[in-house]
């Protein structure tokens, strides 16, 4: 299965209909960005909405409608949101197109939409263009993914501490739900479901039986009480049943408050912390103000380092000019000199050096001369310019004292500086905006009130699970009995009791054989889990002294060191890397295939197991949609070792609380 | 699918442990329906009509037909 399109009609701060095409290409992995708050998780939950009619906040808590639907749409009249998916998938090994819409509109337009009740639920579904009934609807999503396994589909960081709590030791009581839908993906129920339906079975022969008996004078007495023991059964079952869901509820009930005691100790933990995190990002902000005073300072100067080149170059062609005209003048001078002496040596008709006459050729020849060189100075005055040679010296005196200033490189310091600052700064303020909604949604009043009400709930389970063991020892006792009163009425011979007898045989056997195959398949899993968890694992961890994972009966996982001894303690890094490990092998294993829709999977790891997560990631199924901010992925360094396998990465533009919109890299928006 | 035939496997080998004298085929059979329909998405009955139909061919006419009412 893989999701083509999704559709969103004033889902979340996506105002308007937004397209996001997540089948883009031949590569498994969609990369998206978005900075916190900018409708990253948005976009998980609108695929939960559209195929199940959930979503969740960060606490995993139901978001009411009226808080889905964009403010602005409804505040502008358009009191509706829905989401469409076009999903391609394989059904009967044919390919098919799904389209499933889910829309809520508001009822009246004099409701004020803050309970659900106000809206009105319109889903429709198409298969390969064609429209089939709505009743449909419910069926094709559990065909597709049904809704308990979609937690390893749809990703969230609320899922990654349910799987933290599934693989720490003594945690397995709250990822119950986390162990059935484990068990469900693995294809467990196929194994329950045979078993539970060959006991209904036995139900309707044993049905059968009495009724027959009924009519057969010798075993009435038997019959009679085997009525009586099957009402009495009846009775207990329904008020087992009755007692289970009742259990379940306080239990779940037990569960979330635990959850919210827990969160308030973290809570507590978090307000110490909020305050060395606020001193960390005065100590930062107080840095950064150094930092941009020394790049001020240094800016000042920094002209001179950006106009050595051309003054370099301006320097050099002066020179060459100044050269040239001096040589001018050096030619000039020679050329005076020769004028002059012909000059004198014509006038006298003698030699101005020697003193000798001057013979009627020579005379001739020296005129020549005098023209020619006259005519050379002539030529060579402009050139030898004084005025503009003085000129020349003083304006390349100047630029030779124009030195480079060498700033340039403390500069571009200074300002890597600053960046890492700002990426400290961006870091720590997301954390302080966690911290303070975490600490915003506790108080003591409240925390009081819901160690009560856990104290309170508590009594219930311990006195409902005691009334489960009672009735399941009733049963019992039914169950030997009315095995006692039917050997005593098959022992009739008449060809309708032989009949029941072997029908009655054979759902026995059958129950015995599905019974523990229950169990064998169980155990078969667990070992393949393990062992596709610790292959995951050994390639995730950058510590190679790990052997591996070590899988309990509720698929917990503890790492095992290379001596095969249990690792007591791990980091939250480590923690999160098992999860993934797990999710790894789940997804290798699974009964059913589909997308896996991550958001801010990168949170607590380091560079090198982000790194070596990202690599895995491709390999984990058909198509990977990443939702990333820029605070836990650097898109140079970190996605450059995939790129090969990623088909599109999009950004959300984020403008305010309730606009943002999808872009396509390398394309204009398509929102 | 890989999972039915685990399924089947896993079943045969019960069988073979626990009342060998059983029909493999209806073992195999009644493992495959129940992996064929755990997504289905359709009711559950549906799964148990073909279980009971499963059955009923295991058995004499007289009660398949008895089974199946």
């Amino acid at each position: 299965m893989i999701i083509d399109l999704v559709t969103m009609e004033n889902f979340g701060p996506y105002q308007g209909t937004h397209e996001l095409r997540l089948g883009l290409g031949p590569h498994p992995l969609v990369v998206i960005h978005g900075q916190n708050m900018a409708g990253k998780t948005t976009i998980i939950n609108a695929v939960r909405w559209a195929l199940y009619g959930v979503a969740k906040d960060r606490l995993g808590k139901p978001i009411p409608t009226g808080e889905l639907i964009n403010s602005d749409a409804f505040e502008a009249g358009d009191k509706r949101v829905a989401v469409s998916l076009r999903i391609l998938a394989a059904v009967d090994g044919k390919d098919v197109i799904y389209t499933l819409r889910r829309q809520q509109q508001l009822k009246s337009a004099h409701s004020r939409g803050q309970v659900d009740n106000d809206y009105d639920t319109h889903v429709t579904i198409e298969r390969d263009g064609h429209v089939l009934a709505p009743v449909h609807f419910g069926s094709v999503v559990t065909s597709l993914m049904p809704e308990p396994i979609s937690r390893f589909f749809l990703f969230d960081g609320e899922l990654l501490k349910e799987y933290e709590d599934l693989v720490r030791a003594g945690g397995e009581r709250e990822a119950r739900a986390v162990k059935e839908a484990i068990e469900m993906i693995l294809g467990l129920p196929a194994a329950r479901y045979g078993r539970d339906d060959i006991r209904q079975l036995r139900s309707e022969t044993n049905r059968r039986l009495r009724r027959e008996a009924s009519r057969d004078q010798e075993a009435q007495a038997a019959s009679a009480r085997l009525e009586d023991l099957a009402e009495r059964d009846r009775e207990l079952a329904r008020d087992r049943e009755e007692t289970e869901n009742e259990l379940r509820k306080n239990r779940q009930e037990v569960h979330r408050l635990e959850q919210e005691l827990k969160r308030y100790e973290e809570s507590r933990e978090d307000a110490g912390r909020l305050e060395e995190l606020k001193l960390t990002k005065a100590a930062i902000g107080s840095e950064q103000e150094q930092k941009r005073q020394s790049l001020k300072e240094l800016v000042v100067d920094l002209w001179r380092d950006v106009l050595t080149p051309r003054l370099a170059a301006e320097t050099t062609r002066l020179e060459a000019e100044m050269s040239t005209r001096l040589n001018a003048a050096r030619l000039l001078a020679e050329a005076r000199r020769d004028v002059e002496r012909l000059e004198a040596s014509l006038e006298h008709s003698k030699c101005s050096q020697c003193g000798q006459a001057l013979p009627h050729d020579a005379v001739a020849k020296a005129r020549t001369d005098l023209v020619e060189r006259s005519e050379e100075v002539d030529v060579l005055r402009p050139r030898a310019d004084n005025d503009r040679i003085r000129e020349l010296a003083r304006v390349i005196g100047q630029l030779r004292k124009v030195a480079p200033a060498g700033k340039t490189d403390a500069i571009r310091v200074v300002s890597k500086d600053l960046d890492q600052l700002r990426f400290k700064e961006f870091k720590t303020g997301g954390a302080i905006d966690e911290i303070t909604q975490r600490l915003s949604s506790s108080d003591s009043a409240q925390v009081q009130q819901y160690d009560r009400e856990k104290r309170q709930y508590e009594k219930v389970v311990a006195e409902l699970a005691a009334k489960l063991e009672s009735m399941e020892g009733q049963q019992h006792e039914i169950a030997v009995e009315t095995k006692q009163q039917q050997d005593i009425v098959l022992q009739n011979t008449s060809p309708v009791f032989a009949r029941l007898k072997q029908e009655l045989a054979l759902l026995d056997a059958l129950d015995d054989v599905f019974t523990r195959a229950v169990d064998m398949l169980a155990d078969e899993l667990r070992t393949e889990v393990e062992k596709a968890a610790s292959e995951i694992f050994r390639d995730l961890t950058t510590d190679k002294t790990y052997q591996g994972l070590r899988i309990n009966e509720n698929y917990g996982l503890v790492i095992l060191r290379d001596d095969g001894a249990e690792v007591d303690q791990r980091s939250a890094g480590a923690e999160q890397v098992v999860a993934m490990a797990l999710l790894g092998a789940l997804n290798r294993l699974a009964t059913k295939r589909g997308p896996v829709i991550m958001d801010t999977p990168f949170g607590r790891l380091d560079r090198d197991h982000r790194a070596n997560i990202l690599s895995f990631l491709p390999t984990m199924a058909d198509q990977v949609v990443l939702l990333v901010h820029d605070g836990e992925i650097d898109r140079s360094r970190d996605l450059a070792p995939i790129e090969s396998k990623i088909s599109a990465q999009i950004l959300i533009e984020h403008e305010s609380s309730t606009a943002s919109r999808l872009v396509l890299e390398g394309a204009p928006a398509h929102a | 699918m890989p999972e039915q035939d685990r399924l089947v496997r896993i079943v045969e080998r019960c069988r073979t442990e626990l009342h060998p004298s059983l029909s493999a085929d209806l073992v195999s059979e009644l493992a495959r329906i129940q992996t064929q329909f755990q997504f289905s998405g359709d009711d559950r009955a549906d799964a148990q009509k073909e279980m009971k139909a499963a059955l009923g061919a295991a058995l004499p006419l007289a009660q398949a037909e008895e089974m199946q009412r």
